[in-house]
């Protein structure tokens, strides 16, 4: 009512009377004591408009002034309809904004397309970087053009002119006053108009690259279908798996930790209750069976579903007996209403294929009956002609598994059938008319049967022959034969393939410019070996003992003396040097030389020199006895035989030797130890081969052996800087393309 | 009759002026030089015999502060200036050849956290505990003026660190919050968060000047980029990281300081794990910095320590220390990659030379040549035993090389214990983990 009347009157009212009016409309309202939630009024113009205010009006859509409405008050004039026709337009094009995506979801996609904007911009030194690192020597710093500072110049100038006398007086008069100037030019090299533009439509993409994932983020959050998740995790899954043989071929590694993982996962559901028919779904559903298909359809799905779930993933040498039996128990037939036989995948393709299958088989049987047995001969020569051809159709696609079976057998893949269909028209045109339709009725059949690529369906007739089966079998050796040469292609080739695919995804990852070292010296890199002072003076000898006492253990001496056994014949080297002696010239020898030393006892004599080489090298005792440390010393004071004896080291009575048990034949071994010492015990790091580390040792650099333009060369350093100068960071300006 | 004479060209064996090297004629045939080889190992043998004798690399001591030195920073435009601030709030100007104080001031109450000079070099920033950035002169006041600053910003948050741009005048700081400042305005031209983690060091990558990055008190580094996007993603430790630069040569590689006593080289392009781990400090690194030449870093480090590595290898290849210096609190290589000079808690800034065995000082070209000779003959025979012994040893102080020696068998133990696990397991089942994984938690977009 009241609104009623302040429209009637509205015209009347000055504002005084619209704020008395409004008071007295509180008024009466508060007599009311019911609580109403007024709309907010603004009485200040303000720049913050709160967000709190923007509510719907209370009293819903009638509070709020509708364009429509204000537009109604125009109709009667025929100069202003066009006027309502725009607003009507503009209100049909327009919708509302979808609600920002939230804060942190919005902030992640952000951070990541600025992440990927800056690592692609980061790309660009990598070719500077690599030369600089590969380089054998730089110099610093490396622009070559100093660049004078334009202002520093004109400075350096002025400081030497001379002033004039009225300068001075000015300067006098006029202190110059310190400014603090920063200078504000954001951009060295202005850009151009091209450049601005570039700039800007690059923006714009890297824009709508965010919007438009945004945009995604934003649609599939908001779906709901849990058919559309299922697929998405269908999908998914199908991802992961292709994923999963992409690892297989690159990292091995990766892919059997993923294996572990599935099997974990497996190991849950197997002593988790999902997917078993034992919960109350299931059993409602077990109830409801008997009637309805669906949920028979349902359960069976259920429990393939726990099946693969728990079943051990295969490996993949699977033997071939596995894969025979699967090629037998497909055509089985399998009762489609009995979800608890071991149906190997109840999916509809198969279901429907199944059903086809029956029908033709009935039918085959029936006319197999009535058809003469020449006839039959007929139909396999004739089917063998198509196979031959299938065959050869098949030659080109080999790495499709497509599986053919000579007589009776038929093999219908989805990626063939249609070339298949025909070839097997055509030739049938030619053969006679009663078969052809037999034919065509039994191709029609498969092709309603659709089935899926990876599935090998055989049919089987019913009047085996036993000619027939051993063809079958001559088949499966043949396809075993061909699996086992694949296996083995496999294994030959993968390795190579594989690393190539490794570096093709290095290669994806970053950009990879690296070069072989220029000159290669050894890289040492290992700890700097740390001692304090006291470490460094320690006793040689002891510590010699002490390596050969904690050695002694691990060395198993042998106990054979060839000397007691038999004289062995000396067997001839394989060697270039030509044997000039000769057997009865050694003989000769020896007997004059036995002749001449007949008197002396050579053996005797050896032996003892033996054994005064093996004292020399012997470890001795070593007292550590401190004279006067715990007892009285001094002169004429002897030291305790017990103390003497348990300071003294003692060393092993025997150290094995490698001459020991070698007969006439002193090794000295003390006299390699000298070149020892100096000698490298493994190839330093670039380097792979001793060859080629000692040839790098065996090149000369010094000036006396090389002349001196090489030797410039060869010692130049590797990292060159100029004295007193600073080395400023690389600068931007060596991407430019300065030709251009 | 026929008389054989022997005659010489004179240009054969004198000299054009006595400038040049004297002529000698020589067979350089290898046949008739059998111990070409011997006769240079023994030289590469002298050579780093005297390397270890001419190893002098302490050069000087500036002395002065009255507190710990808490920052330090080189003038980006003259080798001989350096400017350091103190926990007392003292900031020193620093003349190096003479080893003299120019200027000292208070310039704030509590720590003096970071100093810095502006790209011009005519003036520069320090930043306190007290919540402000001031500006300074570089150049003296003159006398019977009063030191004070060109500008006071008083900053709402907290500021720990500060970096500047090469060029702009532009600078950031760290704190509660990373702000990007311009020179002529008192409010942060824009302001970055990501968590709610303090940040307490913050670098400019000089190459790619758009590019920030700063550590936070969560164990992460974060990186920035000032142009739009802000933060851009974040690296999570195991440790804290206390100091990060970025190598001036190579625009995408940056090092940070482990609380973890490790350096880690990162390439901003992969961060899942570092490019390399430095190891070889005995207590947590506390400061690294970049040789202008970007193939070495110096690092300091609580163990009382400066270690300089080189950036493709894992372990320092020298290490600096004496009696008197204390904990290392920073590191700046010159800009002329000559010297190394730090601050340390016990007041002390000392200079030292970044090789140490270094003739210092312009060098006659033949005395070039021979350095460089004997320079190429060590690194040519760098893997035989003896010289390796002679050119890697090192004297370190007893609590270091102790020290050293129980982490060696912690991580003996460490080691022992996977390959026991790994050896009494299924296959596969505990795999070998590099060290460069080790160190990386997670990486978060």
């Amino acid at each position: 009512m009241e609104s009623d009347t302040s429209e009637n009157y509205e015209d009347f009212y000055t504002e005084e009377d619209a704020q008395k009016h409004e008071k007295l409309v509180d008024k009466v309202l508060r007599l009311n004591k019911t609580q109403h939630i007024r709309k907010p009024s603004r009485t200040e113009p303000t720049l913050q408009i709160s967000e709190f205010n923007l509510v719907k009006s209370s009293g819903g859509d009638k509070g709020s002034v509708e364009i429509n409405d204000l537009t109604k008050s125009l109709r009667n004039r025929k100069s202003r309809l066009r006027i309502s026709e725009n607003v009507k337009r503009a209100h049909k094009a327009s919708h509302t904004l979808p609600k920002p995506l939230e804060k942190p979801q919005a902030n992640k996609i952000r951070r990541t397309v600025a992440y990927e904007k800056t690592r692609l911009e980061l790309d660009r030194w990598e070719a500077t970087v690599t030369a600089n690192r590969v380089s054998t020597n730089l110099s610093f710093p490396l622009n070559d053009d100093v660049k004078m500072d334009q202002k520093e110049s004109e400075n350096f100038a002025s400081m030497w002119r001379v002033k004039s006398k009225l300068a001075e007086e000015l300067e006098k008069h006029e202190p110059t006053v310190e400014e603090y100037h920063i200078s504000l030019e954001q951009e060295e090299f202005p850009l151009t108009m091209k450049e601005m533009l570039a700039r800007r439509k690059e923006a714009a993409k890297l824009r709508a690259y965010q919007g438009y994932k945004e945009a995604k983020a934003r649609r599939q959050n908001k779906i709901k279908s849990k058919k559309y998740h299922r697929i998405q995790k269908r999908e998914k899954i199908k991802k992961k798996l292709k994923e999963f043989e992409q690892l297989q071929k690159t990292n091995p590694e990766e892919a059997l930790k993923k294996l572990e993982e599935i099997e974990k996962s497996r190991i849950e559901e197997r002593f988790s209750l999902r997917h078993k028919s034992t919960g109350k779904w299931a059993r409602n559903q077990q109830i409801r069976a008997k009637y309805d298909k669906e949920s028979r359809q349902n359960l069976a799905q259920q429990l393939t579903l726990s099946r693969d779930l728990t079943q051990k993933s295969k490996t993949n040498g699977s033997s071939s007996e596995e894969e025979d039996e699967d090629v037998e128990k497909a055509p089985m037939g399998i009762d489609e209403t009995n979800p608890w036989v071991n149906g190997v995948k109840p999916g509809k393709e198969v279901a429907d294929f199944i059903s086809g299958y029956r029908k033709y088989w009935l039918e085959q049987n029936k006319t197999a009956q009535k058809s003469d047995a020449e006839k039959t001969e007929d139909v396999l020569e004739n089917s063998e002609n198509v196979d031959s051809n299938l065959i050869k159709l098949d030659q080109p696609e080999s790495n499709k598994n497509v599986l053919l079976k000579k007589k009776k057998q038929k093999v219908v893949t989805s990626d063939l059938s249609f070339d298949v269909e025909e070839t097997v028209e055509k030739l049938e045109k030619d053969k006679k008319v009663p078969q052809k339709k037999k034919k065509q009725k039994r191709n029609e059949q498969m092709n309603n049967s659709k089935s899926t690529s990876e599935w090998e369906v055989s049919l089987v007739e019913n009047g085996e022959a036993v000619e027939d089966m051993f063809k079958r079998a001559e088949n499966k050796l043949k396809k075993k034969m061909l699996r086992n040469v694949k296996q083995l292609k496999k294994k030959l080739v993968p390795k190579t393939l594989a690393k190539l695919q490794r570096e093709v995804a290095k290669d994806k990852v970053k950009v990879d410019l690296s070069l072989p070292i220029q000159k290669k010296t050894p890289q040492i890199d290992e700890a700097l070996i740390e001692n304090i002072d006291a470490e460094i003076r320690s006793n040689e000898e002891l510590s010699n003992l002490k390596t050969i006492l904690s050695s002694q253990t691990k060395q198993k001496p042998c106990d054979i003396d060839p000397e007691k056994y038999l004289k062995i014949n000396p067997t001839n080297l394989a060697t270039a040097i030509p044997n000039i002696v000769t057997n009865e010239e050694v003989d000769d020898q020896r007997a004059v030389i036995s002749e001449a030393f007949e008197d002396d006892d050579i053996v005797d004599e050896f032996n003892k020199d033996k054994s005064n080489e093996a004292d020399k090298d012997k470890p001795k005792n070593i007292n550590l006895t401190l004279p006067g440390w715990g007892s009285w010393g001094g002169t004429g004071v002897k030291v305790n035989k017990r103390k003497k004896r348990r300071f003294t080291l003692k060393a092993p009575k025997k150290i094995p030797r490698k001459d020991d048990n070698k007969g006439f034949l002193i090794i000295n071994e003390s006299a390699q130890n000298k070149v020892k010492e100096h000698m490298v015990s493994e190839v330093p790091f670039p380097f792979k081969t001793v060859k080629d580390f000692e040839a790098s040792v065996r090149a000369p650099i010094s000036n006396t052996f090389m002349p001196e333009t090489a030797y410039k060369k060869l010692i130049k350093p590797a990292v060159t800087t100029k004295m007193g100068t600073i080395i400023e960071p690389m600068s931007k300006d060596l991407l430019l393309n300065k030709n251009s | 009759m026929k008389v054989k004479v022997i005659s010489r060209n004179p240009d054969d064996y004198l000299r054009e002026t006595k400038h040049d090297i004297h002529k000698v004629p020589r067979n350089y045939d290898p046949g008739l030089h059998p111990f070409e080889a011997a006769r240079e190992y023994t030289r590469a043998l002298n050579a780093v015999k005297l390397e270890k004798v001419f190893a002098k690399p302490f050069v000087g001591n500036l002395d002065g502060h009255r507190d710990g030195v808490s920052c330090i920073s080189n003038h980006p435009k003259r080798l001989s200036v350096l400017i350091s601030g103190a926990y007392d709030g003292e900031v020193r100007v620093w003349d190096l050849p003479q080893k003299l104080c120019l200027r000292s001031f208070v310039a704030h109450e509590g720590v003096v956290r970071g100093v810095i000079y502006n790209p011009a070099g005519n003036h520069f920033l320090t930043l306190g505990d007290d919540k402000t950035i001031k500006t300074w002169k570089t150049a003296a006041p003159q006398f019977g003026e009063e030191e004070e600053p060109v500008n006071t910003v008083i900053s709402k948050t907290v500021l720990t660190g500060i970096s500047h741009h090469v060029k702009d005048p532009v600078f950031a700081t760290c704190g509660e919050i990373c702000q990007v400042w311009e020179e002529t305005r008192n409010e942060p031209v824009r302001t970055f968060e990501w968590g709610v983690d303090s940040l307490h060091d913050i670098a400019f990558n000089p190459v790619e000047p758009n590019l920030l990055a700063s550590c936070a008190s969560d164990r992460s580094i974060i990186l920035y980029d000032t142009r739009d996007s802000g933060p851009l993603r974040k690296v999570v430790l195991k440790l804290r990281t206390n100091k990060i630069c970025w190598n001036p040569m190579e625009a995408f590689i940056f090092t940070a300081a482990n609380e973890d006593y490790n350096l880690y080289t990162f390439d901003t392009r992969n961060l899942k794990k570092p490019a390399n781990v430095h190891m070889d400090h005995i207590g947590a690194v506390t400061y690294v910095d970049y040789a202008p030449t970007g193939r070495e870093f110096v690092s300091g480090s609580y163990d009382k320590t400066i270690r300089i590595f080189e950036t493709s290898k894992g372990h320092s290849r020298e290490v600096y220390h004496t009696k008197r210096m204390q904990r290392i609190t920073c590191v700046q290589w010159s800009l002329d990659n000559k010297y190394i000079l730090n601050g340390s808690d016990e007041m002390n800034i000392r200079i030292w030379k970044a090789r140490a065995s270094e003739k210092l000082g312009p060098l006659k070209p033949r005395e070039k040549a021979a350095l460089n000779y004997s320079e190429a003959l060590k690194e040519k025979y760098a893997a035989h035993p003896k010289i390796r012994r002679i050119a890697r040893h090192r004297h370190v102080p007893k609590h270091v090389y102790n020290a050293q020696k129980e982490l060696r068998t912690i991580r003996d133990k460490g080691k022992r214990k996977d390959a026991n696990r790994r050896a009494h397991s299924k296959p596969g089942e505990v795999p070998h983990q590099p060290e460069r994984e080790k160190h990386v938690l997670k990486e978060d977009q």
